[in-house]
């Protein structure tokens, strides 16, 4: 059962729709680990450091779901789904 | 009288007691999560658990190492796990009518009361990928193995370095961190 309730940014969409044309099996496996950041995002994914501190990365291949966690409200915004080969 | 000098080197090292009671209970546990399980879609699953394991979770799920054959990734360690699984009565192998075969043998797991404890977190990724993985015929499964990144990097009969690409994906993440185009990228979507 999800514990958070998701909010997907508009980029977030583009960023992912751009990534998975065609490949089903990767779409699947995206929202699988979207899935289980609505149930424990602080489990699935880690608290970046550097430039991006603050935020969170859930790896999945070569990309990384970028989100924030606002425990007071239960939510987890997922901001960016970007390559990590193309940084 | 072959010499030592002409023996071909076997790409497969000798794994050690834990490594193979880890690989014994990751082996039992993928087969008892999936459905009509062949050792061909043991294998590609496996391999897959491994590979989707680094990717996610930034760790290895058990040291089996695979090698890179013409009908993708295969294991020793995993082929051996079974084979132990077998001799303890925990796994049984049974002939059942197959979807392109008249016939295939299906591995089944018949004593799951004495499946190992791998961990909450580990079992819990194994439910999760299996769960994606149960409906994938062995020919998808093979297909998307074949078209991974550490498969693709490697000479047909070598062993997969499973090890260089998991330090490859921790490399990229630390890269993430310090990117600022990363940075702006976000940015704007918090500016949304």
């Amino acid at each position: 059962m999800p514990a958070y309730r998701l909010i997907r940014k508009k980029v977030f969409g583009r960023d992912l729709s751009r990534a998975v044309r065609r490949d089903a099996i990767f779409d699947l496996r995206v929202e699988r680990r979207i899935q289980k950041l609505t149930e424990n995002p602080k489990h699935h994914g880690y608290h970046a450091g550097g430039l991006i501190k603050c935020n969170w990365v859930a790896g999945v291949g070569d990309w990384a779901i970028i989100y924030e966690i606002e425990e007071a409200a239960q939510t987890v915004t997922l901001l960016r789904f970007l390559s990590l080969d193309e940084l | 009288m072959v010499k030592l000098s002409e023996l071909v080197a076997s790409p497969w090292r000798g794994l050690s007691e834990a490594e193979v009671r880890r690989v014994v209970g990751v082996t039992s546990n993928l087969v008892s999560k999936l459905d009509f399980v062949t050792d061909w879609r043991l294998q590609k699953a496996y391999y897959l658990a491994e590979v989707w394991s680094i990717d996610e979770r930034l760790c290895r799920l058990s040291g089996a190492d695979f090698a890179s054959w013409t009908h993708g990734p295969w294991s020793l360690h995993v082929r051996e796990a079974a084979e132990i699984l077998e001799a303890k009565g925990i796994l049984v192998r049974t002939k059942q009518r197959a979807k392109r075969r008249p016939e295939a043998e299906f591995l089944k797991v018949v004593k799951a009361d004495q499946l190992p404890d791998l961990g909450e977190k580990d079992e819990e990724f194994l439910e999760s990928v299996s769960k994606q993985m149960k409906y994938l015929s062995g020919e998808k499964l093979t297909e998307i193995a074949k078209g991974t990144q550490p498969y693709t990097a490697t000479k047909r009969g070598q062993c997969i370095d499973l090890g260089a690409y998991l330090e490859s994906v921790k490399r990229k993440h630390e890269q993430l961190a310090n990117s600022p185009r990363a940075a702006a990228l976000i940015a704007e979507a918090k500016a949304e």
